[in-house]
């Protein structure tokens, strides 16, 4: 994260704080809730974002400008971390469907854009806040699985200027299936991983050891994808 | 922003951060610097010598995982009566928290240490002599080869100085060798000509009581399993030095396997696949010898019996 864009966003996160929403609660993935008798179910992902650096806890314009500043090197670095075959989770994911719940399965080739859907009218326990309702007719879907990363590269939190850790890798995001006649969660499961540099964090300008535990994390939020859906 | 902030963002980059952070990118530095020492071509039945360490002690640890580390937040008002009343409460605010920091990585090693709690009169008898004498007798690379005193002149082609660190699984069930070696050439004995890494991680042990496994008979399987991850890592370097360079065009994938029960991956280049065992070049430049997946086809070797049985 660069020192303006470590402002702007600083400046933005001031102005947005109270439009916050909340996560939705983790929903578990009942046994007969992916077979073949449960209808079409499209297998999509969300455009992978950016691989950064981000600093939880700087939370004044100086501080996230400090913060951006001491880890400019290991930002431009993670700047040039390539994805691997996270793109293909996707598929990866709509494999290990088809072959443990024998379900019917369609890879959504497009990126879904979850924030240009409308919102859901009925707010409740388990509704998306988003309508997933017109994506049945679209691609021909029963239920909808979505694969939302959201954050990736290397988080380290601070204490106002200070930082209170080393910095760690990082994957977070979400899955989820919606079902598309009810607009209800079916499976929500936030992911969150972090993974430490073995020994030394801090070895510009390759940073050796967080690059480990970069693709480590990748690996385990893929596991972490596919745990459920290939019980 | 003020002129007056556009100062302060300055000051508080330009002269806390580098404080806070400079002795850590100093010992990164000396680390990726020491694995780059040009490699010379070691003869395949060269001589060679082990010099023992000063210490006699072998260092023996739990594996630790810093994956939980991290002070947490601490909402922090400063007493900010001028620039520097402000500069000096951020100064004091780091310098405690590196402290915690620093305390809590120590806290953890600490308590992974625990495991070795049955180990210690097996540990406490084990020393360098001993394991490098078992280790060398189980080495296969080279020509003849010798244990040589620290201060004893030593005799063949070259000499190599190794500095180990042991590891045991929390579960037990691996041991783990990190063998920092250094190579010499005795022509030209002032300057390491090979130095690097090597990370030999042994096949996971089934059991319920794999302590009473690891030291009953005086720790022999202890000291056995050691002795030959040391073994292993010597023919490693050995072979990697007789081979020379040349593995830059391997591509870098990330190798999954086992380290015990415990399933690791590590970003690097796959040197080889070899009966059970997988060697990667890690993106530090280091050597590391695992155990290859349950399953996965290694490729086929004629003989090997070069890998020593513990390992394969």
């Amino acid at each position: 994260m660069s020192y303006k864009t470590g402002l702007a966003l600083a400046a933005i996160a001031v102005g947005l704080g109270g439009c916050a929403t909340r996560p939705p609660s983790p929903v578990s993935l009942a046994e007969d809730s992916l077979n073949s008798q449960t209808g079409r179910l499209g297998v999509a992902m969300t455009a992978l974002p950016k691989v950064d650096t981000e600093f939880p806890g700087a939370a004044c314009l100086l501080c996230l400008a400090a913060a951006a500043t001491a880890n400019s090197s290991l930002t431009a670095h993670a700047n040039t971390l390539p994805y691997e075959d996270l793109p293909k989770l996707k598929n990866e994911v709509a494999d290990l469907i088809r072959s443990k719940k024998k379900a019917n399965v369609t890879v959504i080739p497009e990126d879904l854009k979850v924030g240009e859907l409308a919102d859901y009218g009925t707010v409740g326990p388990n509704i998306a806040r988003k309508d997933f309702s017109p994506l049945k007719q679209k691609y021909k879907i029963d239920k909808l699985l979505v694969i939302d990363i959201t954050a990736l590269g290397f988080t380290r939190p601070y204490s106002a200027y200070i930082p209170t850790s080393d910095p760690k890798a990082l994957l977070r995001g979400a899955g989820y299936i919606v079902n598309l006649n009810n607009n209800t969660y079916e499976w929500y499961m936030p992911v969150i991983i972090t993974k430490s540099a073995d020994k030394n964090w801090d070895e510009p300008t390759k940073f050796p050891g967080l690059t480990n535990a970069y693709f480590q994390a990748l690996e385990l939020g893929k596991d972490r994808f596919f745990e459920p859906l290939g019980k | 922003m003020t002129p007056q902030s556009l100062r302060l963002v300055r000051s508080i980059a330009g002269t806390i951060v580098p404080m806070v952070f400079i002795s850590c990118a100093q010992a990164g530095n000396d680390a990726v610097q020491a694995g780059q020492a040009p490699p010379r071509v070691i003869g395949k039945d060269s001589n060679w010598s082990l010099r023992l360490p000063k210490e006699d002690k072998v260092v023996y640890r739990g594996v630790v995982s810093f994956d939980g580390a991290g002070v947490g937040d601490q909402k922090l008002i400063y007493p900010a009566p001028n620039a520097i009343g402000f500069l000096a409460g951020v100064i004091t605010h780091g310098l405690i928290v590196g402290s915690v920091k620093d305390s809590q990585k120590q806290k953890l090693q600490e308590a992974a240490d625990k495991v070795l709690l049955p180990y210690q009169s097996v540990l406490g008898s084990y020393k360098h002599p001993e394991l490098m004498r078992r280790a060398l007798e189980k080495t296969l690379t080279g020509g003849s080869k010798k244990l040589v005193e620290s201060s004893e002149k030593p005799g063949g082609d070259w000499l190599i100085e190794s500095a180990t660190v042991f590891s045991i699984t929390q579960d037990q069930t691996a041991i783990i060798l990190d063998n920092s070696v250094s190579i010499y050439a005795l022509n030209v004995p002032s300057a390491a000509a090979y130095q690097n890494t090597v990370t030999v991680v042994s096949l996971g042990k089934e059991g319920t009581d794999l302590a009473s496994f690891w030291t009953a008979n005086d720790g022999e399987k202890l000291k056995e399993e050691s002795a030959s991850l040391l073994a292993e890592s010597l023919d490693i370097v050995l072979s990697e030095m007789a081979s020379g360079p040349g593995k830059e065009g391997i591509p870098y994938k990330t190798v999954r396997y086992f380290e015990g029960k415990t399933e690791k991956m590590e970003r690097g280049q796959l040197v080889s696949e070899r009966c059970g065992r997988v060697l990667i070049k890690t993106l530090r430049g280091g050597l590391m010898s695992v155990p290859a997946r349950p399953g996965a086809a290694t490729a086929p070797a004629a003989d090997c019996a070069d890998v020593p049985s513990s390992l394969k």
